[in-house]
């Protein structure tokens, strides 16, 4: 992420808000690694020199007509790469800072008044720890960032520090964001990646079908209540998944507060999609296996006996209502497609939810497989659908002889 | 139907509520995204008086505060004011703010209302220093551990004290947790931000303490929803001499030498009239980053930034402010001395120089605590911090605040002030002031308070 200060955008039309992400030029690149270059021949000395080549660095920018705040955005990403002395012995600087501080008020009264007094002090220390006076004055001063040696940098080619930096400019600038508007066509399994990362990330979800792709308004808890940009930081995490799917764009609302009117705020409307993927690192994501044996059994077994029923796993997303849901199983013969998802462990609560999105779907078949080793049950909360009890494996006769209606 | 009410990251979700009791509880919402109502947490109180008084059957699944209870180490006794302030907000159904000066007792007050509480205890503060000087009060009054969250710690126990950055960070997970909050220089609580700490806690009793309550931006109107009203309120001078010591302010200004002068003005007149004949105004230092770097007159902008450096330079570090706070510290040898700066910059310096102990924003935690727990010790006697002793730490053995290039606004004034007002026998505080005379143009004033220019 970059400082907020430092992130480049313009307003067009007084309504939107478009970051100026950096273009993978020869330009850039140029600059890129000129600075790439400088953190590399400044290990092993001090960060005071290693701000002051890049403070001539950033002055030579200028002078070609770069932005400061893409120079310093570089920076700032390159600053996280660098490693530190860490060789440094913290508890004898600070054994060394107590006992210098200590002296200058027992001898002193509290602060030494001129050059003799403060070389006494450094004297008195540089004989009890055998080292020179010129040393305590370097551990003395280590304490100060600045002072700090730099010991490794890990470096990065030019490209890709573009490329990070222009999704941490988009990051940066979606900390400011109040909702999230994603516009996706994704396979069941993608969409569950999604669906699982905005859960764990405390947000909440609203769906909506978009012709033949699907919207999610991203945000949280609260924003139904007040408009709040407390959950932009979160959201900005979902842009690495987001990048990782074939087709997506996004439409974020973004808040910009001017400093110079108290309490006045504005709303901007950021549009990406995925045209500018050139432009972002190459993120992909984990398949995951299917998530139980069950299921997994089930699957197989489908296969062989299913004849001309073709099986798809995690099929395309439904929406019920606002939220989203993604069957286990899509079972496809001709025209004829019926849904069958498995309910293996629930709770009374999980389970009363789960019907109720299920009772929401309106037009289609399904075919419940419900665990009955749990829980009592009460088949009249499901409505129309096909029922079929299962301990430990869900038979595969049994859904073949549903399917039978379909044909 | 029963209604119940069930917590969820900083809102309460209602299930089973009917339409027709919406109108009286504006504050409900419908959310489609869970088919549910839903409310900010803070409402709690209300909502359950609003059921109560309906006689409406609730579960509350939302409220689950951490089990434990109060056990008193060491009795503390209040004075005649502090239990009139207690009682106050006791009357206000125990929420409200009470105004105290900073070294009038206000973490004592506190804790005698957690005492008489004995519910689970939330406590924000601002800075890390207030975190651990509230840490280590309580563990001398209480036998009951206390969780620190902020500075390095992540701990959640019945009591618990904050800063309010973990806090706005952690709200979520601590909204149920606590029926009881303190906010600690409550003034805080006004910006956008750390008002969500306060929303999202379900805590129906509050405490707001603070020394200086209202803000320059009126935010403070906010405080009676969210806090309560303020309850009791007593000024400085209502206080002085009687409880806190008396105090002399005593503002000295210096010249910059000759040389400096001549230097600043050569300097000045310089980027004056790179801004001039470029026609550009500067309200912060951003926007005059921004410009230099824009503009294209890369050679001419470099000198005048240049020039602007130096400058603001002569007039910050001007060596006739150091000479008089080196007469000043010989003066007091042997007083117990804060320095404060404006900036991390100036206070290196005075470290550096003076072999002074130095606070700042960047000293680390260690540092940090020892340096103040020496100083209360009496094993240093002089402190130099930039602006992280501002608000309401402990130092009660200082006697001399010595204030360089201040930034002259009237809280930060009374709150540096404050710092050095502990009763003492016969105690006579003194709060120098070190002001450059003649440099004002140099300082980009736009964040200060027009009624004090210090520089």
């Amino acid at each position: 992420m970059l400082p907020s200060e430092l992130a480049r955008y313009k307003i067009i039309k007084n309504q939107y808000i478009v970051p100026l992400f950096a273009e993978v030029n020869e330009e850039n690149l140029f600059i890129a690694d000129s600075l790439i270059k400088c953190y590399e021949e400044n290990v092993n000395k001090k960060i005071l020199d290693l701000n002051n080549s890049i403070r001539e660095l950033e002055f030579m920018a200028n002078a070609f007509g770069y932005d400061f705040k893409l120079v310093r955005g570089l920076k700032s990403l390159l600053d996280r790469r660098i490693r530190l002395n860490d060789n440094v012995d913290e508890n004898l600087i600070f054994e060394i800072r107590s006992q210098i501080f200590e002296l200058s008020n027992k001898m002193y009264k509290g602060s030494v008044l001129n050059e003799n007094e403060r070389d006494k002090i450094f004297s008195i220390i540089a004989e009890k720890y055998k080292i020179s006076k010129e040393k305590v004055e370097e551990l003395f001063l280590s304490v100060y960032e600045d002072e700090m040696f730099i010991k490794g940098f890990e470096s990065i080619s030019p490209e890709e520090l573009i490329k990070q930096y222009n999704l941490s400019l988009l990051q940066t600038i979606l900390f400011k964001c109040k909702q999230l508007q994603i516009t996706v066509d994704l396979t069941g399994h993608d969409m569950r990646l999604l669906l699982w990362s905005i859960k764990k990330l405390g947000l909440l979800y609203h769906a909506e079908n978009n012709f033949n792709k699907i919207n999610l308004i991203i945000d949280g808890p609260l924003s139904i209540l007040k408009q709040t940009e407390r959950y932009g930081t979160r959201i900005a995490k979902l842009i690495p998944l987001i990048l990782s799917f074939k087709d997506w764009s996004i439409k974020a609302i973004i808040v910009k507060k001017f400093r110079k009117i108290k309490n006045f705020e504005k709303n901007y409307t950021l549009l990406i999609s995925k045209n500018l993927a050139s432009y972002f690192p190459k993120y992909e994501h984990k398949e995951i296996t299917y998530d139980s044996e069950v299921e997994a059994d089930l699957a197989k077994k489908l296969v062989t006996v299913g004849g001309e029923w073709q099986v798809i796993r995690e099929p395309e997303p439904i929406i019920s209502g606002s939220t989203i849901f993604i069957p286990d199983f899509a079972l496809i013969k001709g025209d004829k497609k019926v849904y069958l998802e498995i309910v293996g462990f629930w709770t009374p609560d999980y389970l009363k939810r789960k019907l109720e999105k299920i009772k929401s779907l309106k037009g289609i078949n399904l075919i419940l497989a419900i665990d009955e080793s749990l829980h009592e049950f009460k088949i009249d909360d499901v409505g129309n659908f096909n029922i079929i009890k299962y301990n430990k494996k869900v038979s595969s006769i049994d859904i073949i002889k549903i399917l039978k209606k379909f044909e | 139907m029963v209604v119940e009410l069930r917590y969820q990251g900083g809102t309460l979700v209602i299930n089973g509520f009917e339409t027709h009791y919406l109108p009286s509880l504006n504050f409900i919402k419908y959310d489609p995204r869970i088919n549910a109502y839903r409310c900010v947490a803070y409402k709690y109180a209300d909502l359950i008086s609003f059921l109560k008084d309906k006689e409406i059957p609730f579960i509350d699944n939302a409220l689950k505060p951490l089990q434990g209870k109060i056990d008193i180490k060491r009795e503390i006794i209040l004075r005649n004011y502090q239990k009139e302030a207690i009682d106050s907000w006791k009357l206000n159904n125990y929420r409200g703010i009470i105004v105290f000066p900073t070294g009038s007792g206000k973490t004592y007050l506190a804790i005698q209302a957690m005492q008489m509480l004995n519910k689970s205890t939330l406590i924000t503060v601002p800075t890390i220093e207030l975190l651990n000087q509230w840490y280590s009060i309580i563990n001398k009054t209480f036998l009951t551990e206390v969780g620190r969250l902020g500075g390095g710690f992540k701990e959640i126990k019945f009591i618990t004290v904050s800063t309010y950055d973990s806090a706005y960070l952690q709200a979520e997970n601590l909204g149920n947790k606590f029926e009881f909050v303190i906010f600690d220089e409550v003034h805080h609580l006004a910006s956008e931000s750390y008002r969500q700490i306060a929303q999202m806690l379900i805590a129906p009793f509050r405490m707001g303490l603070t020394a200086t309550p209202e803000r320059v931006d009126m935010q403070h109107i906010i405080f009676p929803e969210i806090v309560g009203d303020i309850v009791y309120k007593r000024r400085v001078a209502d206080l002085a001499g009687k409880y806190l010591a008396k105090f002399e302010v005593i503002r000295h200004y210096v010249n910059l030498t000759e040389e400096e002068k001549l230097a600043y003005e050569k300097f000045r007149t310089k980027f004056k009239k790179f801004f001039e004949e470029n026609n550009i105004q500067i309200r912060s230092l951003e926007e005059f980053y921004y410009l230099i770097m824009k503009s294209g007159m890369d050679r001419k902008a470099r000198e005048a930034l240049l020039a602007w450096n130096e400058a603001r330079k002569i007039a910050l570090n001007a060596s006739e402010k150091l000479k008089m706070l080196e007469n000043l510290l010989k003066k007091h040898k042997g007083d117990r001395i804060l320095i404060f700066t404006e900036h991390n910059m100036l206070a290196k310096e005075i470290s550096k120089r003076y072999l002074i102990p130095e606070i700042t924003y960047k000293t680390n935690d260690k540092e940090r605590e020892q340096v103040m727990e020496k100083f209360r010790q009496g094993i240093y006697n002089v402190i130099v911090t930039s602006k992280v002793l501002e608000e309401g730490i402990d130092v009660p053995e200082a006697n001399v605040a010595i204030i360089l290039s201040g930034s002259g606004s009237k809280r930060e004034f009374i709150q540096r002030l404050g710092r050095i007002l502990r009763p003492k026998e016969g105690k006579i505080a003194k709060l120098y002031e070190i002001v450059t005379r003649g440099t004002t143009e140099v300082n980009l004033s736009y964040r200060r308070q027009a009624k004090e220019e210090l520089f």
